[in-house]
């Protein structure tokens, strides 16, 4: 299997606090699955991916060729899709915000094909994202990011704040996602977390301290009470 | 108070909107997607007025003078967000220290080329006679004003409304981050959002000086003081507030002026302070998301 991503020891700080301080992880096919404890360093792993903050130290490859030092939105370019939980703009509407970024041809398109797996979307196209339930932004956001058809998308805890009917709706989308593009979900919800993924890493103060495939983890009672606090 | 008189007033309102309207939206824009405190607006504003002046004095044309006005308040504004700006991004304080700066600088440039002396800045000959309203009269120059405030306006209104850069402004105004990590180029959107508040405080010095009929070298702090007032009253970022704090402002300062000429001076901050205690984050603020 080729690595679609590789982290490999990166350092990062957040003003005078180093947040990360060794986080190697590598994407493959399918969802990989991000664990650990609250401010173990998972939002700002998938963050420095995306180049929002810099890295002191290490290495980010995405297909080969290292994203270290680009902005922002040349990392985006090459086709990588951040999804932060609830990531629309809620002064805009939900149709501009899933077709802002990619013109509105590109948008008409797709709709078809997106419309087709969140059939939801339809009834909600000219409302402000800002008056949507919070399960409805996260289908937005991640709606966008079918749009954008990434080569990989970095979803930050889609299930945050969010009720267990909606959960599992969720669950479905990413299920649906994960045939078009690989995933690096990062997820509190570790049930959520284990039927999407296959593989995982945990992080912990900062470092990647184990790694291994979901169905290891499942059956590690230790393990997941040492570093996720479960069970 | 008489129906004529009534109508003359409320456009003397209407104009002296238009012109703080002009002055202040750029400023609220610039705040609004940039985080950034321009103190360097009102020292814009004054550049577009003295180029203005001088292409006008030397052309005799006006239209032309208003448009290198704008052009050169533009540029000054390019080259101040990419070279002093853009290394600062994402330190707002420090940024509004080097609008500072700036300020300080342009008002020394300012009377460098120009003097320190009032120098006039006289109206266009089709703009320089007056038009009867029913008894009354107003000054076709006052028209004129209300005109170009209307169309910035409605430029600006549709600009924001409908094409795809004005949806992109109002994204990046809510969450910068997040739009970048959508392929969108935010610091090429600043520089031009930079420009373009920098283009219409340099038109809106252009016009003011033949209002006042004059230039000189304290016009910016001044002016820089009422944008303030407008955008904090309307809500900072927010093109809607920037329209409502300059209609208020103006429509008070012209009708107030009439009654009790007197009372103009503190009117503004008292309506400032009043609104403040309402709605401490103005009359229609924007909501705001980091990423």
């Amino acid at each position: 299997m080729s690595k679609i991503l590789m982290v490999e020891d990166i350092a990062v700080d957040i003003g005078k606090l180093n947040i990360l301080k060794g986080v190697s992880l590598a994407v493959e096919n399918g969802v990989t699955a991000l664990l650990g404890r609250n401010s173990a360093g998972k939002t700002v792993t998938l963050n420095t991916v995306m180049g929002y903050w810099p890295v002191r130290r290490g290495r980010i490859e995405f297909l080969g060729a290292s994203l270290v030092g680009l902005p922002t939105h040349r990392i985006a370019r090459q086709g990588i899709v951040y999804v932060p939980p609830r990531g629309v703009f809620h002064d805009l509407s939900v149709e501009l915000n899933l077709s802002l970024a990619i013109g509105s041809r590109a948008y008409r398109a797709r709709r078809e094909y997106v419309f087709s797996i969140l059939t939801e979307l339809k009834d909600i196209l000219k409302m402000p994202a800002g008056c949507l339930s919070g399960g409805q932004q996260q289908i937005v956001a991640m709606a966008r990011a079918l749009f954008h058809g990434p080569r990989l998308l970095l979803l930050d805890e889609p299930s945050r704040g969010l009720a267990p009917v909606i959960i599992q709706r969720i669950g479905a989308v990413i299920r649906e996602m994960a045939r078009q593009m690989p995933i690096l979900l990062v997820e509190q919800n570790f049930t959520l977390a284990s039927e999407l993924a296959r593989d995982f890493y945990i992080l912990d103060d900062g470092r990647t301290v184990y790694a291994g495939t979901i169905a290891e983890l499942a059956a590690d009672d230790e393990l997941k009470r040492r570093y996720l606090a479960i069970g | 108070m008489s129906l004529s008189m009534f109508l003359v007033i409320f456009l003397e309102g209407l104009s002296a909107s238009a012109l703080l309207f002009l002055a202040a939206v750029g400023l609220s824009i610039i705040f609004g997607l940039m985080d950034i405190l321009n103190f360097s607006h009102g020292a814009l504003f004054m550049s577009g007025a003295y180029v203005a002046m001088t292409i006008f004095h030397a052309t005799g044309n006006f239209p032309l003078a208003v448009l290198a006005g704008g052009c050169a308040a533009a540029l000054l504004g390019l080259v101040m967000e990419r070279l002093a700006l853009r290394p600062l991004r994402g330190r707002p304080l420090y940024q509004a220290m080097v609008t500072i700066g700036v300020m300080l600088f342009l008002d020394q440039l300012v009377i460098e080329i120009w003097g320190p002396s009032l120098i006039s800045f006289s109206r266009w000959g089709p703009l320089a006679g007056m038009t009867a309203i029913m008894s009354g009269a107003i000054s076709n120059y006052r028209l004129f004003l209300i005109l170009v405030g209307l169309v910035v306006f409605l430029l600006m209104a549709g600009f924001l409304a409908s094409s795809r850069w004005g949806a992109m402004v109002r994204a990046g105004v809510e969450n910068a981050g997040l739009l970048e990590g959508l392929g969108v180029n935010t610091g090429l959107l600043f520089t031009f959002t930079f420009g373009l508040g920098a283009f219409l405080a340099g038109v809106g010095g252009a016009v003011y000086g033949p209002f006042i009929r004059l230039v000189d070298p304290n016009l910016g702090l001044s002016i820089l003081i009422d944008s303030f007032i407008v955008v904090v009253i309307g809500g900072f970022g927010s093109f809607g507030g920037t329209v409502l704090g300059s209609l208020l402002i103006g429509m008070l300062q012209a009708f107030i002026g009439y009654l009790s000429p007197g009372l103009t001076v503190m009117l503004n901050v008292v309506l400032m302070a009043v609104v403040l205690l309402i709605k401490p984050d103005g009359l229609m603020s924007v909501r705001r998301w980091r990423a």
